[in-house]
């Protein structure tokens, strides 16, 4: 098929090759036969020998006019220098060339020259002062003697000339022929390559047609299974949500009223409900978060903050979760403000995923650092664990979704792998960076970067890249 | 004595009469007319005027041939004859041909009286031979610019 396809272009190409050079000969040979067409009549050969023919007769006319008495001798002369150049340019330039082309014979021409050298003093010395007599009858007749045969003889050169003419003329003819023999090959390539090109096109349509076609049904599927997918995180949110948030609400109520008059059996139970009731819904605005944000539909509401209160307020929101895993928190506060243009409560949010990971993979009793410094035109927020750790090849597609490390063997720790997805874009969305600096065994440094709005160049501004 | 003087009279009218014409013919070279009205311009009229010079070869000469005499504008502007306007050019036996009178100002056409310095005669195409700069412009080597070489001018109307 393909080398079907290769030859065909190559017949296609030596095809329009030919056409060109074709084309290009026959204009060129057109150039060439318009040029050979005599426009003028003085160029024609035929013209400059009857002229030849004419003027003698002429001057054989003068002479004989002059005999009888009605032309003056000046008259004959100029006549006779007439006649004279007519012979010049037949013997001069480009008639000369034709006339040596041509096999004519030209003895006629050279004899005749001879004659006109040899008259020329019978010319001069032509009798003036007497109007009429014998005297001019004599030397017209010596005259007329001498020129007579040339008569004939340019007839016949005329003739010959005529027949050259002709010559010239039919080779024209068949040059033409020739030539629009050539065009006609011509037109039919031209035909033929013209009929290539609309059956490439024709065909090249129909599959651009299909292509389209498909692509079209190709289009809607995508189209009704995106459509679909809306749909059921619309299920997701409103169907999982809005119930999970009553059962909670229900929970921590039945909570607040029974708890004191209920077992500790029953206590430990409805606090089983309640925290795997609040993970559940965390998952669920995990997902739909996730879902967002892959479909940019996330805005953010960016203002200006204090990022350290933000940090000191998620740290403490936090400290409840941590407990529970019996971890602690330590926020090194350095009371100053660190401005950022950011939407408060995504930030939190990052936050709140990096400290709430930190706990999960600290050791119980472990205490997790948290700082945030300024350095030039960004702000890096740290959270250091002393838990786990990973392994270097464990850390590449840490901040994939859907990727997941588990902690330990409780399943109340089990996580949706969708944090620090969420948390990347979240900072990425707002300008920054974020990272991890891991020692299995020893723990992990999350960190993130946020452009700040008041520029502190204490310290070198490359801390951005430091991962 | 008496015969003889009236005989030397009558032979004197007779050269008169003859001889007039002739001399007239021979000193007025070339003719122009314009609006009607003829002027005769002889040899000594035309050297008068400012000479140009046109090195070229045309289809009746041999090889390049360099041709003298004063250019057929300054003649026109002369008689105040426009570019817009037709010449009829003549020659000697009764040959003629009209031209534009705007080719005289598109290119330096002359009214040739020398060739190769030497004075063009009635047998060599002269006494004036109206010569294109054909060697100079590609255009002018066109074969239908053959016919306006006319030579043996004898006369030039303007209409």
């Amino acid at each position: 098929m393909i080398n079907a396809g290769s030859a065909f272009r190559v017949a296609l190409a030596l095809l329009c090759l030919g056409a060109v050079l074709l084309g290009a000969t026959v204009i060129w040979k057109l150039s060439d036969r318009v040029y050979q067409i005599r426009t003028a009549e003085q160029s024609d050969p035929l013209w400059i020998a009857s002229k030849l023919q004419f003027e003698l007769l002429n001057f054989n006319a003068e002479l004989a006019e002059y005999a009888i008495g009605s032309r003056s001798a000046e008259e004959v002369s100029t006549r006779f220098d007439i006649l004279w150049s007519r012979l010049g340019v037949m013997q001069e330039g480009k008639i000369a060339a034709i006339i040596n082309e041509a096999s004519v014979d030209q003895t006629a021409l050279v004899e005749f020259e001879r004659v006109l050298e040899k008259i020329d003093p019978l010319i001069q010395s032509l009798p003036r002062l007497k109007t009429f007599g014998t005297e001019r009858q004599t030397a017209a007749k010596a005259i007329l003697a001498e020129i007579d045969p040339y008569n004939l003889k340019f007839k016949q050169l005329s003739l010959s000339m005529a027949q050259e003419r002709s010559r010239i003329l039919s080779e024209f003819r068949t040059g033409l022929l020739s030539l629009s023999n050539a065009i006609a090959y011509l037109g039919l390539v031209i035909v033929i390559l013209a009929s290539i090109v609309v059956i490439i096109l024709i065909t090249d349509l129909r599959l651009t047609k299909r292509k389209s076609k498909e692509l079209q049904a190709l289009v809607r599927a995508v189209e009704a299974s995106s459509k679909m997918k809306d749909n059921f995180m619309i299920v997701v949110s409103h169907e999982l949500r809005t119930p999970l948030t009553s059962i909670i609400g229900g929970i921590s109520l039945f909570k607040a009223k029974f708890s004191e008059g209920l077992d500790e059996g029953a206590n430990k139970l409805v606090n089983i409900a309640h925290r795997n009731s609040e993970r559940l819904l965390g998952l669920v605005n995990d997902i739909l978060d996730a879902q967002s944000l892959s479909e940019g539909k996330i805005e953010l509401k960016k203002e200006t903050m204090d990022l350290n209160a933000v940090i000191s307020a998620t740290v403490e929101e936090c400290e409840v979760y941590a407990s529970e895993l019996s971890v602690k928190y330590s926020f090194a506060n350095p009371d100053t403000e660190m401005l950022v243009d950011a939407d408060e409560a995504r930030i939190s949010q990052v936050i709140s995923n990096l400290l709430s990971n930190a706990a999960k993979f600290s050791h119980a009793g472990g205490v997790v650092d948290i700082s945030a410094r300024q350095a030039g035109p960004w702000i890096r927020v740290e959270v250091t664990d002393h838990g786990t750790g990973m392994l270097q090849a464990d850390q590449a597609n840490l901040f994939s979704r859907f990727h997941q490390i588990n902690p330990g063997t409780t399943t109340a720790r089990k996580s949706s792998g969708l944090g620090l997805s969420i948390t990347k874009n979240l900072v990425e969305m707002h300008g920054g960076k974020v990272g991890v600096v891991s020692v299995k065994d020893q723990g992990s440094t999350f960190w993130f970067t946020l452009p700040a709005l008041e520029v502190n160049g204490s310290e070198n501004s490359s801390l951005q890249d430091q991962d | 004595m008496r015969d003889k003087l009236l005989c030397v009279a009558r032979q004197m009218l007779a050269i008169l009469f003859l001889a007039l014409p002739t001399v007239s013919y021979a000193d007025g070279l070339l003719t122009v007319t314009a609006d009607g009205v003829s002027d005769v311009l002889s040899l000594e009229d035309l050297l008068g005027m400012s000479q140009s010079t046109v090195i070229t070869k045309n289809d009746y000469v041999d090889d390049t041939t360099e041709f003298s005499g004063p250019a057929l504008k300054d003649l026109l502007v002369k008689y105040d004859i426009g570019p817009d306007e037709t010449l009829t050019l003549r020659a000697i036996n009764d040959f003629s041909v009209s031209i534009p009178a705007s080719d005289a100002y598109q290119y330096n056409v002359i009214l040739a009286l020398f060739n190769n310095r030497e004075k063009m005669t009635v047998r060599d195409k002269g006494p004036i031979w109206v010569i294109y700069p054909m060697s100079d412009h590609e255009e002018l080597r066109d074969d239908s610019y053959n016919s306006r070489i006319i030579w043996q001018l004898t006369s030039i109307t303007a209409e």
